[in-house]
């Protein structure tokens, strides 16, 4: 307690954030387990991410999408298990960055694009360390990144919904993360807004982010990410989407829930009707 | 010229010169530390906790036997305790937050009008107690007020964009890895200062209003944090400064005519943006 109360010494003095160990995978989770009040919401979730890889997080409401993200994040501690971000305990890190879901931002808080945008670097400052002209310069950057450098003077509330997110994808950006927890970054948007975001999420590609999205439309899993993680309190599946959309998987992530139709492709077309109220998939 | 006899004849008197100091610099601390109060929708806490420190100053008033100088103390000690026990218990409680507020309002509040209630004198004192007295303020008051507004002012200052990144998205400050918890209180404690550092200008009852009222003002006028914090000063002083004269001239009560003034300007501001909106919505209609 004294070493670092309240994380003061940390944070306000020396500010060590955790070594990254590249040798060991950028996520790791080995026999997780999280209780909320004695109700099992993630039980003994095994999985290795590696840098750079992008993985769609699906499975029905409640599945436990969510805490896991908080877990990975080290927003939560689980119950039981160890949490590994590039072999070390995911609360020293801060190349974590956790988009939140639109709904969960007052939109109306009186601040700029530019000043969202600029929060993510504010955590590499120490105290009494304002932003400078190159902070800025590297916060209209980021946005030019994401196509919003002509909105950066704009009050949030005035963007698009898929502008939000990309505001927030180019705040990931200026905190440097590697990691990208984005919980249903697509729910809301329309086909454009959505086709926005994947090709920002393109560039950042290049760069080695790894990326966990929280979503519901499996088709759009199966066409965007190479690996799918299928969650249902447990981790049904984690591989590529011929892997994991199996009839036997699918069945045991959304039971009656989904439809399962057989398509002519390799994969089955499928549409999770339980969640957002409509067919998120083929028909 | 008449109206600068009728600026200058109240300042004649060194109580008036006293309570505008006593305003103007009440009203840039609390609209400073309001606007963290309204953008986290924490209006009830500081309500209460306005009512809540009231046991201490009557504890501190029976035993310094009616002394106003000790209150300033008396009522910034309880107002750090009760905001770090409300603190606590809406991090741990069971009942919901508003809730546990609400039993520990009221209680505290009973429990501070119960013991100035045994003092024979008692309603003079209360009513200053609850409604403020402006121009009672001594020399030393305000050089009290001065100093801890000061402090305030300045811790705002050197953790604004930490708290800027904690009231936005505490998420955000959590990924950050920053002292969220350590940060939270000292914003409690901050609002607890300028509370207990404005008790005497407008009294426990109506403390919500300074916190409030000129920050949602300029809620309403500007896009950005650091214009709202200038904004809401600035309306929270004129505000201070307009309601002694009226109370001076009106003959009403200092405390009320500081908060009616206020509140005259966010009636303004909100039906000036209703109009701008409408005439938006017509021009838009006509294209």
């Amino acid at each position: 307690m004294t070493r670092n109360f309240l994380g003061l010494r940390k944070t306000f003095f020396t500010r060590r954030y955790a070594p990254h160990d590249h040798d060991a995978p950028i996520v790791a989770l080995e026999n997780v387990s999280v209780r909320y009040n004695g109700d099992l919401v993630l039980d003994q979730i095994n999985f290795d991410l590696l840098a750079g890889q992008r993985v769609a997080v699906v499975g029905p409401n409640g599945a436990g999408k969510s805490t896991l993200f908080k877990v990975v994040a080290g927003l939560l501690d689980p119950s039981s298990g160890l949490v590994r971000i590039y072999g070390h305990e995911p609360k020293g890190h801060i190349c974590i960055s956790y988009i939140p879901q639109r709904n969960q931002v007052d939109w109306s808080f009186p601040v700029t694009v530019a000043d969202v945008v600029m929060m993510g670097r504010v955590g590499k400052f120490s105290l009494l360390r304002w932003p400078m002209p190159q902070d800025w310069e590297e916060v209209h950057q980021a946005l030019e990144v994401v196509g919003l450098e002509q909105l950066s003077k704009r009050q949030i509330s005035e963007l698009s919904g898929g502008q939000q997110q990309r505001m927030f994808i180019a705040r990931a950006l200026v905190q440097g993360a590697e990691l990208m927890l984005m919980d249903e970054p697509l729910a809301g948007l329309d086909m454009p807004s959505q086709e926005g975001i994947f090709q920002t999420l393109d560039t950042l590609q290049e760069g080695d982010v790894t990326l966990l999205v929280a979503m519901h439309d499996l088709k759009l899993a199966a066409e965007r990410f190479d690996h799918i993680l299928l969650l249902k309190k447990k981790l049904i599946g984690f591989g590529s989407a011929k892997e994991v959309f199996t009839r036997e998987l699918l069945a045991e992530a959304y039971g009656g829930h989904l439809h399962v139709i057989d398509g002519n492709m390799d994969t089955l077309a499928v549409s999770d009707t339980c969640c957002g109220g409509g067919d998120h998939g083929l028909d | 010229m008449a109206w600068i006899d009728f600026l200058l004849t109240p300042l004649r008197y060194p109580f008036m010169l006293r309570g505008l100091f006593a305003a103007v610099l009440t009203g840039v601390v609390c609209a400073t530390v309001g606007t963290y109060v309204i953008l986290r929708g924490m209006a009830f806490f500081g309500d209460a906790l306005a009512h809540s420190i009231l046991p201490g100053v009557a504890v501190g008033y029976l035993i310094t036997g009616g002394d106003k100088g000790p209150l300033f103390w008396w009522g910034t000690g309880t107002a750090i305790v009760v905001s770090l026990g409300i603190g606590a218990i809406s991090k741990g409680a069971r009942i919901k937050e508003d809730t546990a507020i609400g039993i520990i309002f009221a209680g505290m509040f009973a429990l501070g009008i119960a013991i100035i209630s045994t003092v024979q004198s008692y309603t003079v004192d209360l009513t200053h107690f609850l409604f403020g007295d402006i121009l009672g303020v001594s020399g030393h008051q305000l050089w009290l007020i001065g100093l801890f507004g000061g402090g305030i002012i300045l811790l705002v200052l050197v953790f604004y964009k930490e708290f800027l990144v904690l009231t936005f998205d505490p998420i955000l400050a959590a990924t950050l890895r920053m002292p969220s918890t350590a940060l939270e209180y000292l914003q409690l404690i901050l609002i607890a200062l300028a509370i207990a550092v404005s008790l005497q200008t407008v009294g426990v009852a109506l403390m919500m209003a300074m916190l409030v009222t000129p920050s949602a003002t300029a809620y309403l006028l500007t896009k950005r944090l650091p214009v709202m914090m200038i904004l809401a000063s600035t309306f929270a002083s004129i505000s201070g400064v307009i309601g002694l004269y009226l109370s001076y001239y009106a003959n009403v009560a200092s405390g009320p005519a500081i908060v009616l003034t206020a509140t005259a300007f966010f009636v303004l501001a909100w039906a000036g943006k209703i109009v701008k909106q409408s005439v938006r919505q017509s021009a838009r209609r006509r294209k």
